[in-house]
């Protein structure tokens, strides 16, 4: 590829909506990233709501979970990127259903990423009001997985 | 259930089970609320391998293979979690090359192959201290049922060699300390990974949704996600799939 062409691409990828760009012909490889781009993994992640902020901070009013604001909702959110299961194994009840209290470090999901089967815990005492993924679902960073009371 | 005479890079206990539910059942249900650093849990033979998804029991006779479940700390780790089963592979794949001059691939995300067929498969679970990481390598299996999923091989099948499997350990857990230390991990996979540079098309999340995902394989990254080049031009990172 000649010198010209590269900074042709280098201008075109600048104005683009990509973040980043690999070309391979024979031998040439050629992996250009915009400054300061973030790569999105899949989809744009929603907004990340800290479980014990969501409601206050007016995020989850862009949250597809989020109804009517009540300071008295908590969400609890996905600490990654992956695929939400809520039993342990396919042929095991649930974790949690609607309306059980949980315990603080009572594992209440999955999330599967790369085969590593990521148990999440409750971080605080709370009954789960609803659960706003399905079983197997792919979810983002900051997903709402459950709204929450605190006991 | 005995404690194996074998050196531990870790300097911790390698116990031994001659039959067992599964190996990663036994290390979270008989070694308490804070086992330590590198514990191994390997057995001769298991009744219930774990995994997702139906049909996909290991198989292997008494002694056959090296079945284990290896317990680490998060906190004494660099690595992130996500990359573990990748770091395990990659430590399997060089013990196999280094020991017995097999030329191993590995399938994104916790596979290792020789020859396109399976010699080892890895799962891990994560809580919020601990990630438990599983693995079943077939060792001295004479032949498979033609019925596996996904075909399947074993060192001996591979190299005529007849190791015994508990012997792998020693040298597999050097592999895997150094490994999960280690922060260039993007470089270090690339040239072991199974179809780089093809087209590939990929189930993305859970299996049972048929979701495709199609694309060039060009590595991983640091989080050991599959990175992939999409037609329309960009790179689409993968975190869940097969």
């Amino acid at each position: 590829m000649k010198k010209s062409e590269i900074i042709e691409l280098i201008e075109k990828l600048d104005t683009s909506s990509l973040a980043e760009m690999y070309i391979k012909d024979g031998e040439f490889e050629l992996s250009l990233k915009k400054a300061g781009a973030v790569v999105q993994p899949v989809a744009a992640p929603q907004h990340v709501a800290a479980p014990a902020a969501a409601a206050m901070d007016g995020h989850m009013s862009q949250s597809p979970a989020a109804e009517t604001p009540d300071e008295s909702h908590e969400f609890i959110t996905a600490p990654i990127v992956g695929t939400f299961y809520r039993t342990p194994s396919p042929d095991s009840p649930p974790y949690v259903e609607e309306g059980d209290e949980v315990s603080k470090g009572d594992t209440i999901c999955i999330i599967e990423a790369m085969k590593v089967m990521n148990e999440l815990e409750a971080e605080f005492d709370c009954r789960i009001k609803r659960i706003l993924v399905e079983n197997q679902q792919m979810i983002e960073y900051g997903t709402p997985l459950f709204e929450v009371e605190k006991l | 259930m005995k404690q194996l005479p074998l050196p531990n890079p870790f300097g911790v206990s390698i116990f031994y089970l001659t039959e067992v539910d599964s190996t990663m059942r036994a290390a979270r249900r008989d070694f308490g609320a804070s086992p330590e650093h590198g514990l191994v849990i390997s057995a001769g033979r298991q009744s219930a391998g774990r995994g997702r998804g139906s049909g996909r029991d290991w198989q292997a006779g008494q002694d056959e293979g090296l079945l284990c479940t290896i317990v680490f700390k998060k906190e004494a780790m660099k690595a992130p979690v996500s990359s573990v089963p990748i770091r395990a592979a990659l430590a399997v794949s060089r013990l196999l090359k280094q020991q017995f001059q097999l030329s191993p691939l590995i399938k994104w995300p916790n596979d290792v192959l020789v020859e396109g067929r399976k010699i080892c498969g890895i799962l891990c679970e994560s809580t919020s201290e601990y990630v438990y990481v599983g693995i079943g390598l077939n060792v001295l299996q004479d032949e498979f049922s033609s019925e596996l999923r996904t075909p399947a091989t074993s060192i001996f099948l591979q190299s005529g060699l007849r190791p015994e499997p508990v012997g792998l350990l020693p040298g597999l857990l050097s592999e895997l300390q150094k490994l999960l230390m280690v922060v260039q991990l993007p470089m270090l996979v690339r040239p072991w990974l199974y179809r780089l540079d093809e087209e590939v098309t990929l189930l993305e999340g859970d299996p049972q949704l048929g979701r495709w995902v199609s694309g060039i394989i060009t590595g991983v990254g640091e989080s050991g996600e599959l990175r992939l080049l999409q037609k329309s031009g960009k790179i689409r990172s993968l975190y869940s799939g097969e």
